[in-house]
């Protein structure tokens, strides 16, 4: 193994068995591979290999429907699709039912830790989504899924926005944010999230590091000095042995 | 039954270990390495090229997956969901920290150890480092001087295959190096910034491979270093040092071996180990010429510890706790600190 040429092929290899989509019975939108990469998928394509209905592992449905429903208006589908595509909620309930500890206000230094954790999680999540409803039904007489979208929108801009804080909501801004961040976590550890972003690393195999490539670019054109740079041209130190010699500090 | 003897018993497998049992292979010694954990196969072990949503908990790992074992911390970046559930870290032997203190101890057990997600940052000494002790009477210098170990550098450097440019910095002299790693937007940035307060911002000496080299592939830049690199485009124990080492037919490997002490005869010259193998949990003797404590920082200041009657010769070495460094310095600096070990003299008592 070690010392051995790899060709670019057998990377090809490492990279088709790592990267088969299996899929996890449950989820409706969620595809991930379990399996190890010696062990060739049979699953392809995308999820469900059951038709039953998905059940969340830890939310009663109604939570799991207003969940869904929140974390599409904090990530909503615009010219990149939005967290209900990209199975956020799916997200939160496995996690929250498996208590992973996503945010901590400290470190996870034992077992212990991770379970209380998850355990405080798991409150939060169902005391937050009740503050919601009972926030609701004495400013509009209704839960938070019966009201209208503008009245949805303004409570939850008077939690997201400083500006907009009111004395009394304390601590439904402290599950906003906690909503806010699995919800950020939840969209951008997935392919949808990923390539909104136009994430490089999707790319796993790269020939030669590209470096700042963006030799036209407004922002960058400045910095380059070709003749002053220490690492400048590296293509043309391409023989073994060569040093980009510059500037002596 | 003759009792086997071997000329060498290499205790550890990670950079210093790797490096002493592949130089004593080559130089056609019969080599008893020991590791304290298993066998690393990179191809089993490393899931480098998944993407974050490929993995069941998303990077952050089934929060039981520690459980029942005797050491619960997890150790942060190197151990992590892309290689979990491989035994890799050492978790069923636990250190206590003395009160009021919060060492935070990272050991690799797996062939190899910590230099398999190693940072690879390798800058030479220069004598500043060398002679630091005349420039601010701190410490004892080395021994030697830069002039002296530079032709060491270069073998190491060539090797291992090290990539940077010419600085011309006498307190990080320049040595034989690969073309440099091209620079992210990131880089110019900050070197533009920096060089206007006159901070200079330069390359590091980075062991990774931006060109093929000795047989081993050049990067790919798939960004997953620090859990392990699954080609070996850079240096570590698993890919060059130890592979050098079996081709010579010259090494016996025992896995899951964690040596207790060093044994000493009655002139206080070291004659082997004793290690207890994990699975069956008894202990057992190994004998040689030679013994070369190689185990990390502080496992082999352990095994010194427990080593007794007639005492080894504490007073003559150094045990610095350097513990984090994961550079070349470490291999020089634990180098000469086995050869003082190994010495006997007069003694005081080690406890």
């Amino acid at each position: 193994m070690g010392g051995q040429n790899i060709e670019r092929r057998q990377i090809l290899r490492f990279i088709a068995l790592a990267s088969v989509a299996g899929s996890y019975p449950g989820f409706s939108k969620w595809c991930f591979a379990c399996v190890p990469d010696h062990v060739t998928s049979t699953i392809s394509g995308p999820a469900q290999t059951k038709l039953e209905p998905f059940m969340p592992l830890f939310f009663p449905p109604p939570k799991y429907r207003m969940l869904e429903h929140l974390t599409e208006m904090i990530i909503p589908a615009d010219d990149t699709p939005g967290a209900k595509e990209a199975g956020v909620a799916e997200f939160i309930d496995f996690m929250v039912a498996n208590r992973v500890p996503i945010t901590a206000n400290r470190d996870v230094r034992s077992t212990d830790d991770a379970l209380e954790l998850g355990n405080e999680a798991q409150n939060r999540f169902l005391l937050g989504l009740d503050w919601m409803n009972a926030r609701c039904k004495s400013e509009f007489g209704r839960g938070f899924m019966d009201c209208l979208p503008e009245q949805q929108q303004s409570l939850l801009e008077e939690l997201a926005y400083k500006a907009k804080f009111k004395p009394t909501s304390e601590s439904g801004r402290e599950f906003f944010r906690l909503l806010r961040d699995y919800t950020v976590v939840g969209y951008y550890t997935t392919r949808i999230g990923l390539e909104s972003l136009g994430y490089p690393g999707l790319r796993v195999v790269w020939a030669s590091m590209p470096g700042c490539n963006h030799l036209k670019d407004p922002e960058h054109i400045h910095l380059h000095e070709q003749a002053d740079s220490p690492a400048a041209a590296p293509a043309n130190a391409r023989q073994k042995g060569a040093v980009c010699a510059r500037r002596e500090i | 039954m003759p009792v086997e003897k071997f000329d060498v018993v290499v205790v550890g497998t990670g950079a210093g270990g790797g490096t002493a049992m592949k130089i004593l292979c080559e130089a056609g010694l019969r080599v008893c390495a020991i590791n304290s954990g298993p066998r690393l196969e990179p191809a089993k072990d490393y899931r480098l090229h998944r993407q974050v949503y490929d993995l069941k908990y998303r990077g952050f790992g089934d929060p039981l997956r520690l459980q029942g074992k005797a050491h619960q911390e997890p150790y942060s970046v190197e151990e992590s969901e892309y290689s979990e559930g491989h035994d890799l870290f050492e978790h069923d032997v636990a250190y206590s920290n003395a009160p009021g203190t919060d060492w935070y101890w990272k050991r690799c057990k797996a062939t190899g150890g910590k230099a398999n997600f190693w940072g690879r940052s390798s800058a030479r000494f220069g004598d500043i480092d060398f002679k630091a002790a005349d420039l601010d009477s701190f410490g004892e210098n080395w021994p030697v001087d830069y002039a002296e170990i530079a032709p060491w550098f270069s073998k190491a450097e060539r090797y291992m295959g090290v990539a940077s440019t010419v600085q011309n910095r006498p307190s990080n002299p320049d040595g034989d190096y690969l073309p440099p790693i091209p620079w992210r937007c990131i880089d110019y940035i900050i070197q533009k910034g920096a060089e206007k307060i006159g901070v200079p911002y330069l390359p590091d000496r980075c062991a990774q491979l931006t060109v093929a080299h000795n047989g081993h592939p050049a990067c790919h830049y798939c960004g997953n270093c620090t859990r392990g690199c699954d080609v070996g485009a850079f240096f570590s124990p698993t890919w060059f040092t130890i592979p050098d080492a079996e081709a010579t037919k010259n090494l016996t490997l025992l896995t899951s071996a964690l040596v207790r002490c060093v044994l000493v005869d009655e002139n206080g010259l070291a004659k082997g180990v004793a290690y207890v193998d994990r699975a069956t949990k008894r202990e057992v003797e190994i004998y040689a010429q030679v013994v070369v404590l190689a185990a990390s920082c502080l496992e082999t200041a352990h095994i010194m510890l427990n080593s007794k009657s007639p005492p080894l010769a504490f007073r003559h070495c150094q045990l610095q706790q350097t513990a984090g460094s994961e550079s070349l310095r470490s291999l020089v600096r634990w180098s000469w600190l086995w050869i003082l070990a190994a010495a006997p003299g007069p003694t005081h008592h080690a406890g």
